[in-house]
């Protein structure tokens, strides 16, 4: 019965995604906000502005770090609320070339920062970010995708990622939610105010029936951002395919990344491991296309989800991990129950290692 | 496809194109509907024929035909719940996801198929219906212009052009795609064998056949700097549908099946080539219109599985897993001269027209 309730879900998850095209636009509004003459820009659309109104801000990050800037024609106390945010993170406000005292706390919950700050008018520069932001030492991640349907037994993830020591951040490669409604996003919102660590992710195919509202609850579907001197790069490939204007973006991430160590996750690989499949892009031309660029930009990680199973492999030549275990309906005679994966990054050590751990279903 | 089912028949002997076959000798169990009767059966072809196929053949009082036509329908329904139950139930397992997406392809082929033959069975009348080639040219040449509109590529328009070799049942095929507006070129080069059916050597008694072919094609992308290599075995067959009905003379079914190994080599240094296997299926259905060697076409519209055309696979809202739809046409209003056409639809699209001639038939003197 299940089964066919989710063939149903399909069903009518075909009939209403979003094109790649529409979301690229909506991509471009994240992180812009005004209220009357006071604006506010989240650089990069790195995080999304939640709610605004004179001297409140509520923002959705999804990165660990991000500049921005706050104009303002008149003097008042800011209290910025940022949810999704790794727990020692902290914001840095300057205003007309001198620093403004910010006062921290934790919110509600680990991952929300509370910031208390008086702006002048003018404009006001945020740096916001964890003071290892420029450590470039080896730190360690979990990646794990494709939650959809087991939503309500998603707790078990993220508490066998909270035991894994000295993880900074969870990392996904989207489907968080089964059929993309506002309303699906937002549990799994509640589901993560439950978890310790904050969670980056790009967005799947599962995740776009409704229109901005990705972009409205977790920010955009493509962008990058820097940890330690890694580069992360989200890209949104939930058509099976990059729309025109995240290539022109990617092309400019690429080059800006192509001396550091370059993670680049997105939803469905170009190419399927197992090709008979055609779990990968619609097009292969349109797959070769993009696996010379990440390749021609030294790439050194490609992140995966879509299938729900794990896979270790190499496109042209880059190494790539698919990781679908949150949960969604398994690959079967895998040998794999839900998984997430380890792995362990450095600025100047590359990829060093990269573990799977399963998690049993739930009795 | 419905090759699977019927028994094949043995070649005709050489001689010249056969006519109309009726190989059938059981009586119709209906007289020639009225307009007005077979516009109610052509309703009824589309409901409730659209769930019940055969209802427009059974609303003409032709109760045999369309007995067998729910029968393929109920086949192939069968095969698309064997094959799709599979993926959904292992999960697309990589151990059962390629036989399992074959048997949905094939039922999804029976499925449409006995759908479309119903509709055109009950709108077309028998007695103005077409008939296949029986005998295959020996030399088959085709030049003409594709064009492609994909947004990932700058490429529009191409020169294509095919020749066929065709003698004792081999057949040589190389063929081209040539960018006029990109660095973009396609080579192929197909060789197969046809022991069943129209060739150049024996003339058949209708258009049904079996093909084994393998093909290598080289695909070079040079702006974007990769090049592919696809090796590919497959089989491919028509079968005739008056063998399952007489009423269904002029239509036909084919079915493809096959595997592929498409390598991407990069123009970039130190890249590794990947190896990525590929089904190929493909269904079609389709009709003859007119008489070979007298103004005469071919029509079919087809389901095309494999993701390494230029159209691809449909993304978007269908995430790339299905195919590309299409339909093909081949029209020789002349003797010796004809045209064909393509359309098709995936991640982009394409289409294109060609002439097309042939040399030294059987039938010259």
């Amino acid at each position: 019965m299940k089964r066919i309730y989710l063939l149903a879900c399909l069903a009518i998850c075909c009939q209403c995604v979003t094109s790649s095209d529409d979301r690229a636009a909506f991509d471009e509004e994240v992180g812009h906000a005004s209220v009357e003459a006071t604006q506010l820009v989240i650089d990069e659309g790195l995080a999304a502005i939640r709610a605004m109104q004179l001297g409140d801000v509520t923002l959705w990050t999804s990165a660990p770090t991000w500049t921005g800037t706050l104009t303002t024609t008149e003097s008042a106390r800011w209290h910025f609320v940022v949810d999704n945010a790794l727990p020692d993170a902290e914001l840095i406000v300057t205003s007309n070339g001198s620093s403004q005292a910010v006062t921290a706390s934790t919110g509600e919950r680990p991952t929300q920062r509370s910031f208390e700050v008086d702006l002048p008018a003018g404009t006001s520069s945020l740096r916001f970010g964890p003071p290892d932001r420029d450590d470039r030492t080896p730190f360690r991640i979990a990646v794990m995708s494709d939650i959809q349907e087991a939503v309500d037994d998603v707790q078990d993830m993220f508490d066998a990622i909270e035991r894994e020591e000295d993880i900074r951040f969870l990392l996904g490669a989207g489907d968080l939610a089964q059929n993309g409604s506002r309303d699906e996003l937002l549990r799994v919102q509640h589901e993560l105010r439950a978890f310790d660590l904050p969670y980056y992710t790009t967005l799947g195919n599962h995740d776009v029936s409704e229109q901005r509202a990705w972009q409205e609850l977790y920010g955009r579907g493509s962008f990058q951002f820097r940890y330690r001197g890694v580069v992360f790069t989200m890209v949104d490939s939930a058509a099976a395919s990059v729309g025109p204007l995240v290539y022109e973006w990617l092309d400019g991430w690429l080059a800006r990344a192509r001396d550091d160590v370059h993670v680049v996750a997105m939803h469905i690989p170009p190419l399927d491991p197992v090709g008979v499949r055609n779990g990968g892009f619609g097009s292969r031309h349109e797959a070769g296309k993009l696996l010379a660029r990440l390749g021609e930009a030294q790439v050194d990680l490609t992140v995966y989800g879509h299938i729900h199973s794990f896979y270790a492999f190499e496109n042209a030549g880059i190494p790539a991990i698919i990781s679908g275990g949150g949960g969604a309906i398994p690959e079967r005679l895998d040998g794999l129950d839900r998984h997430f994966v380890v792995l362990e990054l450095g600025a100047d050590a590359g990829v060093v290692s990269q573990r799977v751990v399963e998690v049993e279903a739930s009795p | 496809m419905a090759v699977a089912l019927l028994a094949p028949a043995p070649c005709a002997a050489a001689g010249p194109v056969a006519p109309v076959p009726s190989p059938d000798p059981s009586p119709t169990d209906a007289t020639e509907p009225s307009p007005g009767h077979r516009a109610l059966g052509v309703g009824a072809s589309v409901l409730p024929g659209v769930l019940l196929h055969g209802s427009g053949h059974f609303v003409l009082g032709q109760g045999r035909t369309a007995g067998r036509l729910l029968a393929l329908e109920g086949l192939g329904l069968g095969l698309v719940l064997v094959g799709g139950g599979t993926l959904i139930g292992s999960g697309a397992s990589r151990y059962l996801v390629g036989p399992a997406a074959a048997v949905g392809i094939m039922g999804f082929g029976m499925v449409a198929t006995s759908l479309l033959a119903d509709v055109i069975g009950v709108a077309w009348p028998i007695e103005t219906r077409g008939a296949p080639q029986t005998q295959r040219p020996v030399v088959e040449l085709e030049l003409g212009h594709r064009a492609v509109h994909d947004p990932q590529f700058a490429y529009a328009h191409f020169l294509y052009q095919r020749l066929d070799i065709q003698r004792w049942g081999w057949r040589v095929s190389p063929s081209m795609w040539l960018a006029l507006d990109d660095e973009n070129a396609r080579m192929r080069l197909e060789v197969a064998y046809r022991p069943w059916g129209p060739r150049s050597d024996v003339a058949a008694e209708d258009g049904s056949y079996i093909e084994v072919r393998s093909a290598v094609t080289h695909h070079r992308f040079a702006p974007e700097r990769f090049r592919t290599i696809t090796t590919e075995l497959a089989t491919r067959g028509r079968i005739d549908l008056w063998r399952l009905d007489r009423e269904l003379v002029g239509q036909f079914t084919e079915a493809e099946l096959g595997l592929a190994v498409q390598s991407f080599d990069f123009d970039v240094a130190g890249l590794a080539t990947d190896h990525e296997s590929l089904l190929l299926a493909r269904v079609a259905h389709g009709v003859y219109v007119g008489h070979p060697r007298r103004p005469w076409a071919e029509v079919k519209v087809l389901y095309e599985h494999r993701h390494d055309t230029f159209a691809g696979g449909i993304n978007g809202r269908l995430i790339g897993a299905p195919g590309s739809f299409g339909a093909e046409a081949k029209v020789y209003p002349l003797p010796y001269f004809g045209l064909r056409g393509e359309f098709a639809a995936g991640a982009a699209l394409y289409g294109g027209i060609s002439l097309i001639t042939y040399l030294f038939t059987p039938e010259d003197p």
